[in-house]
């Protein structure tokens, strides 16, 4: 059943393509303002933690899907009822990922194209990786991610000669915000790894698990930050709240040239495997648990069900806005993000621990 | 089989939806290239675009100006906001107008005095509209007569007076701000607007001094010397000239091109615990001209003395700006309440509401300036008339 | 009227058809009556009765006119009977013949008659006897083939220039020749229910991974077809996907090039009648080297690979990128271009897509025309075609100059290389269409959608994107870039793990410069 073999080099890179997919348009940490790095590095450092533990969950499971590891430790009844709302979390990061860069792209570029149409284009794509299968997506993250830190790069470094280092100071004088957005980032960058459960038991190597995620993990650090350095920058403190799309914005300003066309194309990458990993999930979390034969069947119907879910849940772009700028969308995460993956931890742990002593005792 | 048709079928689908949505071909474009804004008498806006004809503007490109007609059109329109202007512009022009090819805009004297924030919006909102454009403001005449003006050299007006704000990095006597950058003034504390500022002088348009604001609405001007004084003080002059007298003969001058500038600002504290500043400006540069030439600039106390006089022409200057924005405009255009702000933020926060009115105009700022000449161009020593 | 297959079939070779393992007869008139009753009609069929010397056993030789080479015939077979002098010492007339009497070097016993009509038809002489139920093949088949020549299809300034030619046989010895090996293997195959065709399997064992070559034999057995006339009727059989849009067998109809492909772990698929080698597994990369890249400057071979690549870049998305940028993200374009731009289009009736499609299209029917005229009108209609359609296109107000360079130089871009010529002409249509729609985000999902394509694409279980995903660092050294002969140190890993992968030391290199 677990045929699939991703490569660490694959796992790793998959890991940095979906973490940053969800930060590629909107960085919570933003909100902080003038402290967007000091919020960062806050929930990166926490984010680390969590992922840690989550590593930690299917190291204690060796190669048990979440679903399976989810029934072990809560039982039958239980377990599924997790696996439901799993089912219905991924689901809705789905739904609001697609949302977002549907209203992405309608806003920067396509103004007069219905939005529907944008997603559907994009959702295409997205159905026709996912139904590909993990191992066809392994390859393409090898082939894509590296292409997604490019244009950040070169915006970046073609505004070193900007003079006008000033906006970081005065360091910290709110905490709230910085906090908020350290959350935000969490919630929306690095808790989501929680969904890696469901690919880190098709790795063929159990050895370089920790290493490639992690690494993936730094690097996505240092990138982010670059990021969040470079906004502060090129638009200032000031103004990095009133626009919406900080990246589409930064790359506008990259002298001599203009190049946001492609920039922001190239952001579509990120959110096309965010959401082409949380359909992954869902279906293949669907098709375990009604134990279907195979998942692929259902893809479509999921990929259809998300973008109506994104009309109905989210009636326009402002109301999208108010959500991802509120506290709730942080509240939403915690029982998926904390309270589960530590219950599984702690059950596993005492699972380990009996389990050895029976050994012992034998 | 089922999937070759379902493919031709969405091909089919493609190809007759294009031509909708966004697609919009070149030649369905007015293409615009600078805008102007006005205040009318009644209070409204008015919203002019200067529309550039390609082949006319190409026209006159290929032939060296042979093309007599005019290669553009400034189409204007009155309404209450600018949007709404520059929608009902469509009565009077064919294609849609094109946004993002606009390389200036240029704000009208009577609507900056008026508070700039009410046009700026749509050009931050609206998705076409580039936020690396220009902005400046007219002094004596609206932004209409500014884009209505013809150029000799070139037939493309938004394009030629883009260069030309460009070329103050090489004068320093006024300052060129992008639109994200008014914005950014605009939004931040303890750092008043100010920007470059366009005249017309005979049959041609001349860019020098700035336009003072405070909060939104224009209060002031600073001639051009104050104004590259404030550009040094801010250490943003690229490149200028600056004429000094020549120590061995006062009454011709010594041209010093200056290379390389950088400031450098103090927050000190008096002793009744108001804030000071010392702005430390260092300078490099080469001499440029010796006009009426005499004598080489090799003593050291020759070179000491123009060094000398350099600075105190920089320092002269600079103070002129400062004053003036301190006594006459009480406008903190320098910046220096964003130093308060970050060096203290709890005092800025109980001083915020009163910085421009009470403590701006009265703070000492002490300004010293440290000049450096490096080379003296192919010349030695000026040619001797025997 | 219509007939089966299987009637048809009878009716050609008679009742054997259904019962193929019949014996050869003992009598030689009943062998006389069935080999004229099947080649019957056959105006070149030629049936020689002897009599051996002195044993006066009637014996036929049967043989296509001009298929074999008739003097060896006579010289070897015909002579040595008719003047044979000695007597029957205790053996058989079999024996005798294949002992003492007939001289011909290569000679095969066959059992039933089946295979003796096929060996006829396959341009061998049989030789039936009297009163035995055996008969002989004798190879002496006329050395009727082309010269071996440089081909056409891939020229070559330095290395070697031979190609292959029509003939089987020829093109194994010219892969022989260069490896000198017994491990070098040539399985034969017979191909085609009516021209039986010799095709041959060749592959280096040792090298080769074992699960290709049952592979290819697997899907090579699965072929029911009437004939195989050229290599490209087994291509189309054994590729990987009904529907390749990319092509999924390698072709060339060079032996230094095959030669090269089976040292890093291919098979080669062979067949009489066609100068085209087949190799799997193919892998995209292929598409972009070519086997001057090895021949030495490496710097400029790398250079050529990236130029190829870029080539190919251009060719499929150039066009598609121009629609993009003038009708969606008119930004883009510095602001001179625009005007300069926007000036050519100006009074042109079509958007820039239906322009844009209608000179591709244009392009490829010069393309076409050029390939298909003989060859000295061809030069005329692609140069004279392009520059008087171009021109006067523009000049009419049709087209605008911008877009005439853009579709010349994608079309000029394509042909280097040649073996995704038509892959990129379909492509560039697509992402033309994709582009039409939705500006650049169509260029990209389009993109994704054709990287996924490529990332699912195995060939005979290979992936089609290795060495660059699933990624094998060391196959890099001969993908975009070429490192020297004596770097590379490894076959390529993908396509002969677990075998022998070590191709050189690099250790002759360092001695050497001491």
């Amino acid at each position: 059943m677990k045929e699939v073999k991703l490569s660490n080099i694959q796992l790793g890179l998959l890991t940095f393509g979906f973490l940053y997919g969800s930060t590629a348009i909107l960085n919570p940490a933003m909100g902080a303002k003038r402290d967007a790095w000091i919020a960062l590095i806050l929930g990166w450092f926490t984010g680390f933690i969590f992922i840690l533990g989550y590593l930690y969950i299917s190291k204690l499971n060796q190669g048990k899907t979440l679903n399976e590891i989810l029934e072990e430790c809560f039982g039958k009844v239980l377990g599924k009822l997790a696996i439901a709302f799993y089912i219905l979390f991924f689901l809705y990061k789905a739904v609001i990922n697609i949302r977002g860069f549907g209203e992405f792209m309608a806003i920067v570029s396509y103004p007069e194209t219905p939005l529907i149409f944008l997603m559907s284009v994009f959702m295409l794509a997205v159905i026709y990786v996912v139904k590909s299968g993990l191992a066809t997506i392994g390859r393409l993250a090898e082939m894509l991610v590296p292409l997604m830190p490019i244009p950040i790069l070169v915006v970046a470094s073609s505004m070193v000669t900007m003079k006008n280092y000033s906006g970081f100071q005065p360091v910290l004088l709110e905490i709230a915000p910085v906090i908020k957005g350290a959350a935000g980032v969490v919630s929306t960058i690095f808790g989501d790894f929680i969904l890696f459960l469901m690919v880190l038991p098709y790795t063929n190597k159990v050895k370089g698990r920790f290493k490639s995620s992690l690494l993936a993990l730094m690097l996505l650090g240092v990138l982010l930050m670059i990021i969040v350095v470079r906004n502060l920058i090129v638009i200032g403190p000031v103004l990095i709240e009133h626009f919406i799309y900080a990246a589409h914005v930064s790359a506008q300003l990259v002298p001599g040239m203009n190049i946001d066309p492609l920039v922001d194309v190239n952001l579509l990458l990120g959110g096309g495997f965010k959401v082409a990993l949380c359909l992954y999930a869902v279906t293949k979390a669907t098709a375990e648990l009604f134990k279907v034969e195979s998942y692929k069947p259902l893809v479509s119907a999921f990929a259809v069900l998300a973008i109506v879910l994104a009309f109905w849940i989210i009636p326009s772009s402002i109301e999208l806005r108010r959500w991802s700028g509120s506290l709730s969308i942080i509240l939403v995460t915690i029982p998926a993000h904390v309270i589960l993956p530590l219950a599984m931890l702690i059950v596993s742990i005492i699972k380990q621990s009996k389990k050895r002593k029976n050994l012992n005792t034998i | 089989m089922k999937r070759l048709f379902l493919f031709l079928i969405t091909i089919g689908i493609l190809l007759t939806s294009t031509a909708c949505w966004n697609n919009r071909d070149l030649t369905e474009l007015s293409i615009a290239t600078a805008f102007g804004i006005d205040r009318t008498k009644d209070g409204k806006t008015m919203v002019s675009v200067q529309i550039v004809k390609p082949s006319e503007a190409q026209a006159g490109g290929k032939e060296g100006g042979g093309g007599s007609k005019k290669g553009f059109v400034v189409v204007s329109n009155t309404a209450d906001t600018v949007f709404g202007a520059l929608r009902e512009m469509l009565s009077k022009v064919n294609n849609k107008i094109f946004y993002s090819s606009s390389q200036i805009i240029v704000i009208g004297e009577d609507a900056a005095r008026d508070g700039i924030e009410d046009f700026l919006d749509f050009t931050l909102r609206d998705h076409e509209t580039q936020f690396k454009q220009l902005v400046i403001v007219s002094k004596g005449v609206t932004a209409k007569e500014i884009l209505e003006q013809e150029y000799d050299l070139s037939k493309v007006p938004g394009a030629y007076l883009r260069d030309t704000v460009n070329n103050i990095e090489a004068r320093g006597f006024s300052k060129s701000m992008m639109l994200i950058e008014v914005a950014r003034e605009l939004a931040t504390e303890g750092r008043e607007l100010c920007m470059g500022t366009v005249q017309k002088k005979g049959t041609t348009t001349d860019i020098s001094g700035i336009a003072v604001f405070l909060m939104d609405k224009l209060v002031g001007w600073l001639d051009p010397f104050e104004s590259r004084g404030y550009m040094f003080v801010m250490g943003r002059v690229k490149s200028t000239l600056l004429e000094v007298d020549d120590p061995q003969k006062p009454d011709k001058q010594v041209g010093i091109e200056i290379q390389k500038t950088s400031s450098e600002r103090k927050l000190e504290w008096t002793k009744n615990g108001k804030p000071s500043f010392t702005v430390k400006i260092k300078v490099q540069g080469n001499i440029g001209e010796q006009y009426g030439g005499h004598g080489a600039m090799k003593e050291t106390e020759i070179l000491k003395a123009v060094t000398e006089s350099c600075n105190n022409k920089i320092k002269r200057e600079a103070l002129l700006a400062i004053r003036k924005c301190q006594a006459e405009y009480k406008s903190d255009i320098l910046g220096f309440g964003m130093k308060v702000f970050d060096d203290t933020p709890n005092y800025w926060k109980s001083i915020r509401d009163k910085w421009n009115s009470d403590f701006f105009p009265n703070i000492e700022v002490n300004v010293e300036v440290e000049s450096k000449i490096l080379r003296s161009g192919l010349l030695d020593k000026p040619i001797e008339v025997q | 009227m219509k007939k089966t297959k299987e009637e048809t079939l009878k009716e050609h070779i008679g009742k054997n058809a259904t019962d193929s393992k019949i014996k050869i007869s003992n009598s030689i008139d009943e062998i006389k009556k069935k080999l004229e009753k099947d080649f019957s009609r056959c105006s070149d069929f030629v049936m020689r009765e002897v009599e051996i010397g002195m044993i006066n056993t009637k014996v036929i030789i049967a043989f296509f006119d001009g298929f074999v080479d008739k003097q060896i015939l006579s010289q070897n077979v015909v002579d040595p009977i008719v003047k044979y002098s000695g007597d029957n010492e205790k053996k058989t007339v079999l024996e005798l013949l294949k002992t003492n009497v007939i001289s011909s070097s290569s000679l095969m016993e066959l059992t039933t008659f089946e295979d003796t009509v096929d060996s006829i038809v396959s341009g061998e002489a049989v030789l039936y006897v009297d009163g035995e139920s055996k008969a002989f093949k004798i190879g002496v088949k006329a050395p009727d083939k082309r010269a071996v020549e440089q081909p056409d299809t891939e020229i070559t300034t330095k290395g070697p220039r031979e190609g292959f030619t029509e003939n089987l046989r020829t093109n194994t010895i010219l892969l022989r020749r260069r490896i000198r090996n017994p491990q070098f293997k040539v399985e034969s195959i017979k191909l085609g229910e009516e021209t039986k065709t010799d095709i041959v399997l060749c592959y280096i064992d040792g090298i080769v991974k074992h699960e290709i070559v049952e592979e290819v034999k697997r899907r090579i057995d699965r072929i029911k077809i009437d004939g195989v006339l050229a290599t490209g009727y087994i291509e189309q059989f054994i590729q990987d996907g009904k529907f390749p849009l990319f092509p999924m067998v390698g072709n060339s109809e060079k032996p230094d090039k095959v030669a090269a492909k089976l040292l890093e772990g291919r098979v080669a698929i062979i067949a009489d009648g066609t100068p085209t080698v087949l190799t799997v597994p193919f892998l995209i990369i292929e598409t972009f080297q070519i086997q001057e890249d090895y021949f030495g400057e490496y710097f400029f071979s790398s250079f050529l690979r990236i130029l190829r690549f870029a080539c190919f870049m251009i060719s499929i998305y150039l066009p598609a990128l121009y629609v993009a940028i003038t009708s969606f993200h008119q930004t883009i374009i510095p602001f001179k271009l625009f005007l300069t731009m926007a000036a050519a289009r100006e009074g042109i009736p079509f958007s820039a897509f239906t322009e844009a499609l209608l000179m591709i299209i244009t392009f490829q029917i010069l393309s076409e025309a050029g390939i298909r005229m003989p060859r000295a009108i061809g030069q005329a209609v692609s140069i004279v075609g392009a520059i008087v359609l171009g021109e006067a296109a523009v000049s009419a107000g049709i087209a605008s100059a911008p877009l005439v360079i853009v579709v010349a130089l994608a079309g000029i871009c394509s042909f280097i290389v040649p073996p995704l010529m038509k892959t990129g002409a379909i492509l560039r249509f697509i992402i033309l269409i994709t582009a039409n729609v939705l500006g650049l985000m169509g260029i990209g999902v389009a993109s994704i959608i054709l990287i996924t394509y490529l990332c699912n694409k195995r060939s005979f279980g290979i992936p089609y994107m290795t060495p660059f995903s699933p990624l094998h660092t060391a196959d890099l050294k001969d993908s975009l870039i070429v490192v020297p002969m004596w770097a590379m140190f490894s076959r390529p890993r993908a396509l002969t793990e677990g075998q022998d992968t070590t191709r050189t030391t690099g250790k002759s290199f360092s001695k050497r410069g001491k």
